[in-house]
This record gives structure tokens, C-alpha cells and sequence, in this order.
């Protein structure tokens, strides 16, 4: 599956930006506009995350290491991307090359607990597209988006492509 | 006869612009031809015309019809048809008429040389940063001539305000926004602050338009560029009245809100709601910067901390940076930092920017019979292209670089220079072992295969600036 970013991704939190309650919870998506025309889905993601410091430490752009998966039940199709603007270049030495500083210790701890005492993170916002070449969607949701990083996943939101709209998991 | 240079991608069909020429010849024009006879029409192409077998049969070069009689219009007796040329570049084509089964005695056209043309305007916020580019732009149009692209300046201005240090947000920080469209590119406005009055994606209608969409970019160099970004910290849950934590992102005051370079910061604790803390913190200016916060005059949380043992309280703050940037393309938007960059790298990231304009790197491209134009099913493959598994984001070309172990990709390798020849412009990333000005063996054939009435670019459409 071909996803793509139909507009750059906003680091920048705004009015539609979701709240990430940090004990609880890394990254929070929220969906909208949701779109199915001439076999493309598109739908405006926003989120919010927030990940245990140590966690977040590990990478020079945490911002930059999640990723974004499609589900796509309707087609029995899914794929995923990196959620950095790619399309942007930087000086020879600008920035910290590579993103990740340190691997995460093995054994990784399951998707226990977040609780801790500082955690660091953002916001962004981003269009996305993906080819859904069923001519008329049937089932709602007829796909699954969600973010990941390691394996902190966020919360789940179906799109509903014959409606028209995100369904809250 | 003379040689004319066709722009077969603009669209129209008049002059040089356009595939198709239109041809009429008199029967006085065509050795031996009187009214009633047959006219016979044909193309004779360069035999150093790229190669049919990249050409389906309706992409080639090719005439409406063969020998056909003539029309009588008053007192004249003439003869039409009409050239259709191929999008590739480079190629030379010449049509010939006779009289049908006398191809001995002909007259012949001009020579047509297919070229294809794309349009720029330049945008500079800074003399310096013009001086640059007016430094290597007849380099970097070479690039693309060698592959018969002509690109052409349309127009040249000065930024509506000057800037040393440009700021290209995709987002007004201050416009709480909550559905989609809310990248409204407010460096593009034409409001205070901005650096250009353009049309933006179904924003800012008021903005003006460009010519000949979607062949035209517009490239604004400046000396350095940034835009902004947010990083949340929370601290939950902290005794720490009193503090600091390190960063090594450049803290940036906003002067559109204010100078203030804290977007929220708020305490909160039990019995108290949150409260906006953005007065009691500083920030300290070093490797890393330390933000610093001391909440001791904030009435009320010093006296709930000292009321019982192991009460606290939550701190949560976001401060604005500015990340380090070179320049991005984004449809026919592209932006060039040129300070404290070396003369070639301004170069190769122009060179580079357009190539992905131009279709680069191609990863493969479909066969055809030679003889029929039928599609074969099989593919000639680049063996020079890769992607983001070997480095760098889209396609790419690799050529006279070797791979090398990085734990950074998902291959576990990279591409680097191989310390022979000189790398291609389409190389991933800015370097100086790449040649700023000329694409390689394998890139440039496939810039003049490309079809570019409808340029690409690494993101983005051409249509969605002006």
C-alpha cells in the first residue's frame, strides 16, 4: 500500500488536537474529514503524544521515529509510514544523524505501566492518502489507523469509508 | 532548411509550442504534383533519435495519414497533415512530401529538434542570497539542456519583506485551527511578515497566480531558513519547585506572539486548578540550553508541598524551537538556504530538486516492440536506483557509491560515496563527492524519457502553488 502525505506534517498543536493523558495513554490520534473518492481514502490526523522521558531520550526526534499504520480491512491491504517530512533537506551536519541515540534494552517491557515522573512530547498534525481501489466500500470501518513507536501504540480509529467518517475504538 | 527547437510538452499548437505542427503544401510546392494527384508524406528521423523501444505506439512521433489527394479552394490545390511529436527529448525529426510513389523528388520541412520546457520565478530575501543563485543558475539550467529541458526565469523579485533568516512555517502557530486546510503557509500570505503574495492549495485566494501551470515553480532562495515546532515537557509527579532540564533545541521567541517562546505552561495541584506558570520560567542560553522554572513566589504551591508529607504537583510546559533546515520542495514550491553552504551544494540541491521534477531517479521503465510499438511485458531496470531502505527518503540514484553497514535503515546499510568517480546530482543527500551540475549515464537518458507535461516533484503536485 502506497500512503502519502497530502500535505507536509505540522509539528504544531492547534484547536482540533487531541489530549494525551501521559499515565495512561503515549500517543492519542484524532481523525477527521475522512474522504473516499476515485479509489483514494483521505482523512486529517491529528495527535499527541507523550512518552516516558527514557523513552523519548532515545531518540534525537521522537517526533520523527513514529509511524503511521493503515489497516485497510476492505482490501485485505495495509502498509505503513515514518512520519517525518522527507520531502525537506538539511545541511551536511545539521542535525543529529542517526535518530535513534540508544536501542532499547532487551527484554522490552510489555505494554505495562506508563507511569512515571517526566515525559517529553509534542504534537503534529498531517493529511494522509491511500489508494482503495474497492469501487464502493462496504464495511465500516472499512480500515484502522493508528501511530506506533516501539511499542507504544496509540489508540485505534476506524474509517468509516461509506459514511464518511472516523469511528472512535 | 532550418532546425527548430519544438516544445513538445507546453501545451497549445502554434509556432514552437506544442506536440503537433500542422502542414500544408501547395501542389506548386511539390515537384510534379498537379490537382488529382496523391501527395505521399513521411518521416525521416535522426538515427541518433532515442531508441523506439521505450515508446509505445502512441507515444511516437508520428504523421495523421499517409499519401492522400489534395483539396481545391478557389484557385488553389492544396495538401494537409499534421505531425504529431514524440514527449521524449532530443529527438530530430524531418517530414517530406512527393508525389506518391516519386519519394526520389521531395520537399522537405524544417528540421524539428523536441525539447521540453519548464518556467521558474525567483524569489530573494536577501542580496546575498540572489548573488548565489545568479552564481550558478546558467550551471544549473546546463544541467537540464543536456537533457534537452530548458528551464526559463519568468520573473525575478525581492521578498514583499527582507529577511537574513527566513521562517517558512506550513502553520500559523497562532491559528487555532480544527479541521482539515489548516496548513495555511502563512510565509505566502501576502499579509505582515510575509515573504510572498502566492495562491496556496485552496487557500489565500486573494494570492496572485502563476503563468502556464503546472510548468512553473517558484524557487525562493534566502540565506537561511527555519520554521517552528512545539516540545512538550511534564513533569508528574515533581516536588521540584525550584528547577531545570536541558535541552539541545534552539528556543525560539515568537515575535508574532509576543516573544513569547513558551506556548503553555501551567502547574497544577491538588485544590488548584491549573495555572498558567508562563512568568516564572527563563531560559539559559548554552550546550544544552537549560530551561529553568522557580515556582517559590507562585502563591499557594509552596505552602501546599510544605502542609504534608509526600503531596507534589504536576508541571506541564511547551516551548517553541526552530529545528535546522536547508530547504524542502513541496509541489512547485522549492526554497534554498544559501549561507554558509559551499557554491556546489547550493547547486546540487537545485540540481537535485528539479531532477525530482524531471521523474528522478526512475526505477524502471516498460519495453516495446521496436517494430509494432506493442507493449513487451518486461521492463529495463535501472541498476542504479534505490530507496529509503539503502538511505534517504524516495527515489534515488546510487551510482559510484558503494554500500557500507548503518544501523539506521531498515537494510542495515548505506550508500556512500565509493571514493572513485563523482557521484550523480540524484544522489540522497547533499555531499561533495557528487557532481553538482551534470546527472549521470543512467539519469540523464531517462530526463530526456521523461514525459513532462505533467511535472513530479518529491511531494506535492505542481499545481498547488499560484
Amino acid at each position: 500500500m502506497d500512503i502519502k502525505f497530502e500535505t507536509p506534517i505540522v509539528y504544531l498543536p492547534d484547536a482540533g488536537s487531541p489530549e494525551v493523558d501521559s499515565k495512561r495513554e503515549a500517543i492519542r490520534i484524532a481523525v477527521s474529514d475522512v474522504a473516499f473518492e476515485a479509489r483514494t481514502a483521505r482523512f486529517h490526523m491529528r495527535a499527541a503524544y507523550q512518552f516516558p522521558g527514557e523513552i523519548a531520550g532515545r531518540y534525537h526526534r521522537p517526533e520523527e521515529a513514529m509511524v503511521l499504520v493503515v489497516h485497510d480491512i476492505e482490501q485485505a491491504d495495509g502498509g505503513s509510514i515514518r512520519l517525518e517530512n522527507t520531502f525537506v533537506w538539511y545541511r551536511p551536519g545539521a542535525r543529529p544523524e542517526p535518530n535513534q541515540i540508544a536501542e532499547p534494552p532487551l527484554p522490552m517491557p510489555g505494554r505495562g505501566s506508563l507511569v512515571t515522573t517526566s515525559y517529553r512530547g509534542g504534537w503534529l498534525d498531517v493529511g494522509v492518502a491511500f489508494p482503495c481501489y474497492a469501487q464502493v466500500p462496504r464495511y465500516r470501518p472499512s480500515a484502522y489507523v493508528y501511530l506506533l513507536l516501539e511499542n507504544y501504540v496509540s489508540n485505534v480509529i476506524g474509517l468509516d469509508l461509506v459514511d464518511k467518517k472516523a469511528i472512535e475504538l | 532548411m532550418a532546425q527548430v527547437k519544438q516544445y513538445v510538452n507546453l501545451p497549445g499548437a502554434t509556432g514552437v509550442v506544442g506536440p503537433t505542427i500542422s502542414f500544408r503544401v501547395y501542389a506548386n510546392q511539390v515537384p510534379n504534383v498537379h490537382p488529382g494527384d496523391r501527395v505521399d508524406w513521411w518521416i525521416e528521423a535522426n538515427p541518433a533519435n532515442m531508441d523506439l523501444k521505450y515508446q509505445s505506439t502512441a507515444e511516437r512521433t508520428q504523421l495523421a495519414h499517409g499519401p492522400l489527394p489534395g483539396v481545391t479552394s478557389g484557385t488553389n490545390h492544396y495538401f494537409d497533415n499534421t505531425l504529431t511529436l514524440t514527449q521524449i527529448g532530443g529527438d530530430k525529426y524531418v517530414v517530406k512530401a512527393s508525389r506518391d510513389g516519386q519519394r526520389a523528388n521531395f520537399k522537405p520541412s524544417d528540421e524539428y529538434e523536441t525539447w521540453r520546457k519548464l518556467y521558474y520565478s525567483v524569489w530573494w530575501s536577501h542580496p546575498e542570497s540572489l548573488a548565489m543563485f545568479n552564481g550558478v543558475e546558467a550551471r544549473w539550467q546546463d544541467a537540464f539542456k543536456r537533457g534537452f529541458l530548458e528551464l526559463e526565469r519568468k520573473a525575478t523579485q525581492a521578498t514583499l519583506t527582507p529577511a537574513y533568516e527566513a521562517r517558512l512555517d506550513y502553520r500559523s502557530l497562532g491559528r487555532q485551527f480544527t479541521g482539515a486546510g489548516a496548513h495555511d503557509w502563512p510565509f505566502m500570505n501576502g499579509g505582515p511578515g510575509a515573504l510572498m503574495n502566492l495562491r496556496n492549495g485552496g487557500g489565500n485566494p486573494a494570492g496572485a497566480t502563476l503563468s502556464d501551470k503546472p510548468l512553473h515553480m517558484a524557487l525562493l532562495v534566502v540565506p537561511d531558513l527555519y520554521w517552528t515546532q512545539l516540545e512538550r515537557m511534564t513533569f508528574d509527579p515533581t516536588t521540584t519547585v525550584a528547577g531545570s532540564t536541558p535541552t539541545y533545541n534552539r528556543i525560539f521567541p515568537d515575535p508574532q506572539l509576543g516573544g513569547q517562546w513558551l506556548w503553555t505552561a501551567q502547574a497544577s495541584w491538588s485544590g488548584a486548578g491549573a495555572t498558567d506558570v508562563r512568568g516564572y520560567f527563563t531560559y539559559t542560553v548554552g550546550w544544552p540550553t537549560q530551561i529553568n522554572w522557580d515556582l517559590r513566589p507562585l502563591a499557594g504551591l509552596t505552602p501546599y508541598l510544605a502542609g504534608a508529607p509526600g503531596r507534589n504537583f504536576r508541571l506541564d510546559f511547551a516551548y517553541i524551537y526552530r529545528p535546522p533546515i536547508g530547504g524542502f520542495s513541496w509541489g512547485n514550491f522549492s526554497v534554498a538556504a544559501c549561507t554558509n553552504m559551499p557554491e556546489n551544494q547550493v547547486l546540487q540541491a537545485l540540481t537535485h530538486e528539479m531532477g525530482h521534477a524531471a521523474g528522478q531517479a526512475v526505477q524502471q521503465e516498460p519495453l516495446y516492440n521496436v517494430g509494432t510499438g506493442a507493449a513487451l511485458g518486461t521492463f529495463e531496470t535501472n541498476p542504479n536506483w534505490y530507496n529509503d531502505p539503502y538511505g534517504g527518503s524516495g527515489p534515488h540514484c546510487h551510482i559510484n557509491a558503494i554500500l557500507t553497514p548503518d544501523p539506521t535503515t531498515s537494510s542495515r546499510q548505506i550508500y556512500i560515496w565509493g571514493g572513485g568517480a563523482q557521484m550523480c546530482p540524484m544522489f540522497y543527500m547533499l555531499n561533495n563527492d557528487s557532481d553538482p551540475d551534470h546527472f549521470c549515464a543512467f539519469c540523464l537518458p531517462r530526463i530526456k524519457r521523461r514525459d513532462l507535461r505533467t511535472p513530479t516533484g518529491a511531494a506535492g503536485t505542481w499545481n498547488d502553488f499560484g
